[in-house]
């Protein structure tokens, strides 16, 4: 595991630029790709929206001032770039997931009862029918743990208002749950 | 203290959530989301880096035409600029030498000879044209003469 400080610093001297954007890649990609995947459902989307926050990584990390941490700027970067792609495509909208639809093999378990399967269904629709935000900041904290002082830096809002964010979108999530 | 403070706030949190869901689903729900076609994060990763080698080049040519454009264009806009205020420069300094130099300034003896040099030019001039005249009138005289003859 490479820090992620001395990476910038040799990428900024322009010292093996490539092998330092190389490193950070490899130490960040996953997380990023999966947050945006969690976000817009499709793999292509997903991975044309990590495609280009890479290349603005590589194209601004010569400015980056190192005021934040490199995974907070970083998920800054796919923050704003998957909401300009859901603004653009206006797939944020309701995707209307059946039973008979639902993709059974992808599920982890085999083995799930029916209602956990309705519970899976819900879940996931419930998901999308989150405001972006919302949808973004629950993601962050129950999936990824990050501590709200991160989120409300990548989401550009205050601790309190991502702490907000989390419990609108727990709310919500449960009236969705309620109606069904 | 902090952190542990804010661990039993994510175990808080997580717990509401599990309760709405269960933690199965939840489960589920992430390996769903986590799945991904084979040696994708290999081919990305030389996807991405191929992309910015191109980009990396690009800008490369594209930085260089231009700062050559630039010094051409910011020599040829000094030199027009240079040129245009040595022309005007010039002009003004001849028109000042004019209208600065009163006729108090100016020597007796340069206007005796400006005007002697001048009357004597319109003197030749005036010499010239009454020759020329007095020629032409002789020439009458003598055609005249040689009518009257001719006819007697």
């Amino acid at each position: 595991m490479h820090n992620d400080q001395d990476l910038i610093i040799q990428f900024q001297q322009g010292f093996q630029k490539e092998a330092a954007f190389t490193l950070l890649l490899k130490q960040h990609q996953q997380k990023v790709y999966f947050q945006i995947k969690r976000m817009v459902t499709e793999h292509a989307d997903a991975d044309d929206i990590a495609q280009q926050v890479w290349i603005k990584v590589w194209s601004k990390l010569d400015g980056f001032k190192m005021e934040s941490e490199f995974s907070t700027w970083l998920f800054r970067v796919a923050y704003n770039e998957t909401l300009n792609f859901l603004q653009k495509q206006k797939k944020g909208a309701i995707q209307n997931i059946t039973e008979d639809s639902y993709d059974y093999e992808n599920a982890a378990s085999g083995s799930d009862s029916p209602k956990s399967s309705r519970i899976q269904i819900a879940l996931e629709q419930a998901i999308q029918q989150l405001p972006e935000k919302q949808r973004f900041v629950f993601m962050l904290r129950y999936f990824e743990e990050m501590n709200y002082e991160k989120i409300a830096s990548i989401t550009g809002t205050s601790v309190g208002g991502a702490k907000a964010n989390f419990h609108q979108a727990l709310k919500k999530m449960e009236e969705i749950l309620k109606k069904d | 203290m902090d952190n542990n403070k804010e661990n039993i706030e994510l175990i808080n949190d997580k717990a509401l959530v599990e309760n709405l869901f269960s933690k199965q689903v939840l489960n589920n729900y992430e390996a769903k989301e986590k799945k991904v076609p084979t040696n994708y994060f290999e081919h990305f990763e030389a996807q991405i880096l191929s992309k910015v080698v191109k980009e990396r080049k690009a800008k490369t040519i594209r930085f260089s035409i231009p700062k050559w454009s630039q010094i051409a264009i910011a020599a040829s806009f000094f030199a027009m600029i240079a040129s245009t205020y040595l022309w005007i420069e010039s002009k003004n300094t001849k028109t000042a030498i004019a209208s600065n130099i009163s006729i108090q300034d100016i020597a007796t003896s340069e206007i005796d000879a400006y005007v002697n040099e001048n009357e004597a030019m319109a003197e030749i001039d005036w010499q010239t044209e009454i020759s020329k005249e007095s020629s032409n009138l002789e020439n009458l005289n003598t055609h005249l003469i040689k009518d009257t003859n001719n006819s007697q």
